[in-house]
């Protein structure tokens, strides 16, 4: 699968509001948010996905694109090329 | 005649990628959601003349004709919807843009230049500024707080729905 149930996976935003919300009166500084959401919770589980949905394999160290990844990377990338959306998503 | 009607719901769907990807291109590619919702009502402005031509034309009685406009629109809500999160994966999606760096590497990434190339700082940084933006979050003092509600409203109940369905709050509790 390419894309997620709402539910599945934790987005960002979800998390970033929720920790400033369990912060509460006293706020969240910018420090805070970067020991709290990380690389670690953010990008290292959707590489693994990467992986285990076979978007991407690995070859020693290196993330390489299946076919499949190939495919749908390209799609998107034609797509946000088409409507002119030069700024990378995500 | 029977064949457009049958159709009109993939019609208006073309006529609603066309208009977003005209919005996009000649009018504004700055503000995705305004095309997007552009998109969607010139595909309703297509659905109905394809509609009212059909009903003029058909000698069904009226109610065999609403209740079929009423599939055929319940049809193109489900596939613009699925057309806007086509869209907002291209926009927001993690995954979309690590196999985007990816493909843009003929040899392939290592995690630490995927990390290079896009990182949890930078996800912090474009989602903290449409919070910021929207006023959903505010920054004051070198601090930040919770703004206006809806954003936090919305978080609840999708961790509620989480807990209820899959049992966990987060994807990271066992």
């Amino acid at each position: 699968m390419v894309t997620y149930s709402a539910l599945e996976a934790d987005s960002p935003s979800l998390v970033m509001i929720m920790t400033i919300a369990h912060s509460g009166s006293e706020g969240l500084s910018q420090k805070s948010f970067e020991e709290k959401i990380n690389n670690d919770t953010l990008i290292v589980p959707r590489l693994k996905d990467a992986l285990s949905e076979k978007l991407a394999y690995l070859n020693g160290n290196k993330y390489i694109l299946t076919p499949k990844g190939r495919i749908i990377a390209r799609m998107f990338i034609t797509y946000r090329r088409i409507i002119k959306r030069e700024e990378k998503g995500g | 005649m029977t064949y457009l009607h049958a159709f009109s719901s993939i019609i208006a769907l073309s006529v609603n990628v066309l208009a977003q990807v005209y919005y996009c291109r000649f009018i504004s590619n700055k503000h995705l959601l305004k095309s997007l919702f552009f998109g969607f009502f010139c595909g309703v402005l297509g659905f109905s003349i394809v509609e009212i031509y059909y009903m003029l034309q058909s000698q069904l009685p009226i109610l065999q004709n609403i209740s079929s406009v009423v599939i055929n629109m319940a049809s193109y809500s489900a596939l613009g919807y699925c057309y806007f999160h086509f869209v907002n994966l291209g926009e927001t999606a993690r995954r979309i843009r690590m196999i985007s760096e990816l493909k843009t590497a003929n040899s392939g990434l290592s995690a630490q230049q995927i990390l290079e190339r896009y990182n949890a700082r930078e996800i912090i940084e474009k989602r903290l500024g449409r919070l910021l933006k929207s006023n959903q979050v505010i920054y004051r003092n070198g601090r930040y707080y919770i703004g206006k509600p809806f954003m936090l409203v919305a978080s609840k109940i999708i961790v509620f729905l989480k807990l209820f369905i899959l049992g966990k709050k987060s994807e990271f509790e066992e």
